[in-house]
């Protein structure tokens, strides 16, 4: 027995290596050889394959035996390699269904990267051995592994030991650390179930069509890798200080961030609990816990400043947990909305909220009466509600925009009173009364007018719905080019639809272009270009109350800044996002009710257009969407 | 590609030889190999004639993507690609890892987020105890730190 054990390992070496890293010591019996082939076949081809890396290309041609294993299957070097072993333990002859389950439980283990090991020599042997009397007389055998790095260490090298008994047909595995310092891992195997498919690859029975069987070979080797290797192997190099390469702390950081973003946020808090480097990977990405928060509440966007999204996320979960389903909706600290339905945020001025189903309802008096909570409040809620009420009042619900006291400066006795008051609002909410630039001030009034249109802003990175812009005004002055990016209401939930509206700015002179095009293609570039110390003015005008009645003559020229932004850009693209998610077809059939196919004014078509997404989004909201 | 398939199919598909780092040979054809953008750009940089090294790839690891490539690249039915996929995501943590950081070094998207998706399953529900066995970590904390977290995060543990 002892004396076979030297004779391993030494040819598959490489030429560096020294004698005492081999674990030869003085007195050793050592044979040599030349030839590659001198030693007994079994024991070169064992000792050779040991390390994951040392089959050369040359040996696997050369394995011409191994038929049966097509290397169409992703698992043919393991396939292989477990039959190289089979072969040098057992041969061709019959053997026990026990002698097969451990020589592929001991195949496993070497693939693995580890290696067989003599505990008393303390040197490495990855042959077994096995007779078949021997062992039906044993029904209890051990086995020891360790890792190469191991086994040079003087101090006796630290070993697992795997411990195999029979009852039955089963076959029961136990492995721990040879010294103590580790639980005990068990497996149970079925004779009958695993013996036969093992003993088909053996004996080369598979023939290609039999290698649908290998589903219950891999099930095999996941099983003995997953419940007795690798915790093995993790309790080993941890007991002996080594690094484990395959672990899942050692995958880089991104990677490990992918699948946090995968999991949700009870199940990251969790993880954070495991070990410390989790616990500092994780309590550090602020932006993590903002996507779980955004994810799983369906928060608007609309608040700002830095913001401890965990603490957030924890305790929107800690009061979901609390509440049912009909309280979900149900503000906390007064900052953030709930709602099932995405479409469906109602609005916290209670004068605004049009569809008449707002959550939570700040006394009017408070919001109306200070300017400063109303920006405040308005900065926390999102663009789109108001739309929907500006929409819904212009199909003819009248009464609720005179609750707009605060609009000054907007007569409503203008036709346009509705966009006035909308896009008054988008300014004040994006810009303030500060100071800002023309250019800020032309953007703001080009996002306003297409989220008038029914359009709602989109973040396309999150895909999710984003009214706000947040402009900074040192920002934008660097960046002269911006993109901001818009989708309709019905494309939202549609998560196969990878198509939205891209408008970018570009500031050249005193002059704003306005580029717009579909995202992913399959749209014209269409172009406005906007005279800044044209347009700023009237709106800034609008934006500081400092207009009285009279002047609103000045509507006349705001009348046609929207007409030229909706017919040069609105429509043509929104038709172009409709045509190419289908939506378009309920536009065409409307067209032709109205008598005029050959409508002279695009602004017309867009009407019906709006009217249609009018109707439908009061549907929306009659019927939320389940979540 | 319906008159390339109408000619002589193996002529006109090109097929390129990856190298993996222990140095055996992959032929793969063009269309399943180019899934990878690294393998992509790597063909565009001139190295499609001859063998494209892939460093940080085992043929072990390289067989299975290969595998994976193939396989998407062959046509099958959604439903029958989705499927193949759920057994061959299927594997030991070992091999797990090695596809994982295979994956994201060819950079093929669909393959990566495939595999995030099935260690994220693996996690998801478990305790912070059995998260510990199942990837065979220690737990460092010192029992203070620990009594702290756990106030800290007692809602995730209900």
């Amino acid at each position: 027995m002892n004396f076979v054990s030297k004779t391993d390992e030494l040819q598959a070496s490489s030429e560096g290596d020294s004698l005492q890293s081999l674990g030869i010591t003085s007195g050793d019996l050592v044979y040599f050889s030349l030839n590659p082939k001198g030693f007994a076949s079994s024991t070169a081809a064992s000792s050779s394959s040991v390390k994951k890396t040392q089959i050369g290309e040359t040996e696997i041609q050369g394995l011409g035996s191994l038929e049966g294993v097509g290397n169409d299957t992703g698992f043919y070097h393991e396939l292989r390699f477990l039959k190289k072993v089979l072969k040098e333990e057992l041969g061709d002859g019959i053997c026990s269904k026990y002698n097969v389950l451990v020589v592929a439980v001991h195949a496993v283990f070497l693939e693995s990267g580890l290696v067989g090991f003599d505990s008393e020599l303390g040197l490495r042997n990855d042959r077994l051995y096995i007779t078949e009397e021997g062992l039906s007389k044993a029904f209890t055998m051990s086995l020891s592994y360790t890792l190469p790095e191991l086994l040079d260490s003087e101090d006796g090298a630290d070993s697992t030991v795997l411990k195999f008994q029979s009852l039955g047909h089963f076959v029961n595995v136990y492995g721990a650390l040879a010294n103590g310092g580790s639980e005990f891992y068990w497996l149970c195997l079925d004779e009958y179930k695993i013996a036969p498919i093992i003993n088909l690859l053996r004996l080369n029975c598979g023939d290609k069509d039999g290698w649908c069987r290998k589903k219950g070979l891999f099930d095999f080797l996941k099983i003995v890798k997953d419940e007795l290797v690798l915790p093995l192997l993790a309790d080993l190099c941890h007991k002996t200080g080594c690094v484990l390469q395959s672990c899942f702390t050692s995958l880089p950081a991104d990677l490990k961030l992918k699948i946090f973003e995968l999991l949700p946020g009870n199940d990251i808090a969790r993880m954070e609990y495991v070990c410390s480097q989790m616990r500092q990977t994780l309590s550090s990405k602020n932006d993590l816990w903002k996507q779980k928060f955004v994810e799983e509440f369906w928060v608007g966007e609309g608040t700002k400043g830095i913001i401890n999204w965990k603490k957030r996320t924890h305790e929107l979960q800690a009061s979901v947990e609390e509440d049912s389903l009909q309280s979900f909706g149900i503000a906390s600290g007064g900052h953030v909305h709930f709602s099932l339905n995405p479409n469906d945020f109602g609005s916290p001025i209670a004068g605004f909220s049009s569809s008449g189903n707002s959550l939570d309802k700040p006394t009017s008096d408070q919001s109306l009466n200070s300017r400063e909570t109303q920006v405040q409040v308005w900065s926390e809620i999102r663009v789109s509600d108001m739309i929907d009420t500006v929409m819904i009042t212009q199909t003819g619900e009248t009464g609720k925009p005179k609750e707009l006291g605060s609009l000054e400066g907007v007569g409503n006795d203008s036709r346009f009173y509705n966009e006035l008051c909308f896009l008054k609002r988008v300014l004040i909410e994006e810009l303030g009364d500060n100071v800002c630039s023309e250019y800020n001030v032309l953007v703001v009034a080009v996002h306003a007018v297409l989220l008038e249109s029914g359009l709602i802003g989109f973040d396309s990175k999150l895909r999710l719905r984003n009214d706000r812009l947040y402009i900074m005004e040192e920002g934008s002055c660097k960046a002269f080019t911006m993109s901001l990016c818009y989708t309709l209401p019905q494309l939202l939930d549609n998560e196969d639809v990878a198509c939205w509206i891209v408008l970018k700015f570009q500031r050249i002179g005193h002059f704003v272009n306005v580029y717009g095009t579909l995202a992913n293609g399959g749209s014209e570039f269409y172009r406005l270009s906007l005279d800044e110390y044209k347009i700023a003015p009237f709106i800034n005008l609008l934006r500081l109350n400092c207009s009285e009645k009279d002047e609103w003559c000045s509507q006349k020229q705001f009348f046609e800044f929207q007409k030229i932004v909706k017919d040069e850009l609105v429509l043509p693209i929104s038709t172009d996002l409709c045509r190419k998610t289908g939506l378009l077809k309920m536009v065409s059939i409307l067209i032709p009710k109205c008598g005029s196919p050959t409508l002279n004014s695009s602004y017309n078509v867009f009407r019906l257009l709006e009217s249609q997404l009018t109707h439908l989004l009061a549907f929306s909201q009659k019927n939320p969407r389940p979540r | 590609m319906a008159s390339s398939e109408s000619t002589t199919t193996s002529t006109t598909t090109k097929v390129l030889r990856l190298k993996s780092s222990d140095n055996e040979i992959f032929g793969v054809e063009e269309k399943a190999a180019l899934q990878s953008e690294t393998i992509k750009s790597l063909a565009e940089d001139g190295y499609s004639e001859d063998v494209i090294p892939l460093f940080n790839v085992e043929k072990k690891t390289l067989a299975k993507i290969v595998e994976w490539l193939n396989k998407h690249a062959s046509g099958s039915s959604k439903e029958e690609l989705k499927r193949w996929d759920a057994d061959f995501v299927d594997v030991d943590k070992d091999v797990l890892y090695d596809l994982l950081l295979a994956s994201n070094y060819l950079n093929i998207e669909v393959l990566l987020h495939q595999l995030a998706q099935k260690v994220a399953d693996m996690i998801k529900g478990k305790k912070p105890e059995e998260i510990r066995q199942l990837f065979g970590i220690k737990n460092d904390f010192t029992p203070e730190e620990e009594a702290e977290i756990r106030r800290e995060n007692a809602w995730a543990f209900e």
